[in-house]
């Protein structure tokens, strides 16, 4: 699992690329339309497009000749899992923590108060 | 102690190229970050690496004192040596070494010379110069390590005063209580030496009953207020695990550090991967932005779209 989502992260890490996913949320498009937004060459966008396809993050049809690309949604259901897992893991740790502070400080002043009873 | 002594010396091999290490000794915007001991922040007034030149600092401890600082170069010989004289009170010379020991290996000796054997133990004393110096190797590798990577930050404040929450993390029988594995599995301690130096190694049961085992190994503990940390992933026998190619599972340098506000504590725990490698620093940077905020413009946009399939 990790090997592949260290390659989904690396090909998230661009912004252009985010950007042509966002794009393609929309619907399937021709490469041709996908670089119009961008100021960048044809190369540069094809090479953008052979980083998310490695990744298995778009894929492309072969038959129609406009070649299509289109997103592939599982890779990044999984990267966004990943990411919520491990943001959960840490909120939930703090959120135990506060809750263990709280019961033994609660334990400890019912102590006191008990051995001042005690006293009286 | 021999009354001859009027050194203090140091020495570590970091895993980095000479040039870098030898630049990150002569330039500002690095020196503020790792110089001094922990807790020090140094602000430069003036800096000028050539032989002759002054470098005219702040340090700043974490209790907000300031310690002027002024130094002259006297040799400058990129990317081998450095040699400075500090001016202000106490007077002593530094010779910094570097050696390439191996390729993208630097031993740095970094000694201090003090005219007399009493200027030296009196700094010794006075200053806690011993410490202080390994203090700022250290300091100076964890920022190597960590050049470049994603920083991770949570900061929380806790009813509670700082002295407890920082046993929480550092007394075992209270860290199991909050620290659980994933899907809330108690932790396994196979041993734990909480001390500077020493290593604590856990076993977290995953949710598919594998175990994973994690090794602590402790850098700085200064009740209350700081714990540093490297993580690591280890196997049973704590071998660490042969270079991950997957950035989560890289060793990490975690910094927890409690301030006290009006009898409640601010926790801010701090956490970057350690000599990862471009694409492991790329792959990382994307996640902390997709866990912190960063794209969650795509995600809903991609919501609508996986919701139609």
């Amino acid at each position: 699992m990790q090997d592949d989502l260290s390659t989904t992260f690396a090909a998230l890490a661009d912004p252009t690329r985010r950007a042509i996913l966002a794009r393609l949320a929309l619907g399937e498009t021709s490469v041709t339309d996908l670089a119009e937004p961008f100021d960048m060459s044809m190369p540069a966008i094809s090479k953008h497009l052979k980083v998310l396809e490695r990744a298995g993050l778009i894929s492309r049809t072969r038959e129609a000749q406009w070649r299509p690309c289109k997103l592939e949604a599982a890779p990044l259901k999984e990267v966004a899992g990943w990411v919520e897992e491990y943001r959960r893991f840490w909120a939930e740790s703090f959120d135990r923590l506060d809750l263990y502070l709280a019961k033994i400080q609660a334990q400890s002043k019912k102590q006191k108060k008990d051995q001042k009873k005690r006293r009286h | 102690m021999q009354a001859t002594e009027t050194l203090i010396v140091d020495s570590r091999v970091f895993n980095a190229p000479r040039e870098l290490v030898f630049q990150m000794f002569t330039d500002a915007e690095h020196i503020a970050h790792w110089w001094g001991p922990r807790g020090f922040t140094t602000k430069t007034e003036r800096m000028d690496v050539a032989p002759g030149g002054l470098w005219i600092h702040t340090m700043i401890s974490a209790e907000g004192v300031e310690y002027p600082n002024e130094v002259r170069y006297v040799e400058v010989e990129y990317p081998g040596r450095l040699v400075f004289d500090h001016l202000s009170d106490p007077l002593f010379r530094t010779t910094v070494t570097f050696t390439e020991t191996a390729p993208d290996k630097t031993e740095v000796r970094y000694e201090m010379e003090f005219a007399t054997s009493e200027l030296r133990d009196s700094v010794v004393k006075t200053y806690g110069a011993m410490e202080g110096l390994h203090d700022t190797l250290s300091r100076f590798e964890e920022l190597l390590a960590t050049q470049g990577s994603e920083e991770l930050v949570i900061t929380r404040e806790f009813d509670a005063p700082r002295e407890l929450v920082y046993k929480c993390w550092t007394e075992p029988e209270r860290l199991t209580e909050w620290w659980l594995g994933p899907g809330g599995s108690r932790l396994t301690i196979k041993h734990a030496d909480i001390r500077p130096g020493g290593t604590m190694v856990y076993g977290m049961r995953m949710p598919d009953g594998k175990m994973v085992w994690l090794r602590w190994a402790f850098r700085d503990l200064t009740p209350p207020s700081r714990i540093v940390l490297v993580v690591s992933f280890v196997d049973e026998q704590e071998n660490p695990l042969p270079h991950a190619s997957a950035p989560a599972l890289l060793e990490r340098l975690s910094t927890v550090t409690f301030e006290e506000q009006g009898g409640k504590t601010l926790m801010t725990f701090r956490s970057q991967m350690m000599y990862a490698r471009e694409e492991d620093r790329a792959a990382s940077r994307t996640f902390f932005e997709g866990m912190q905020q960063g794209w969650t413009g795509l995600l809903n946009s991609l919501e609508a779209y996986l919701k139609t399939l």
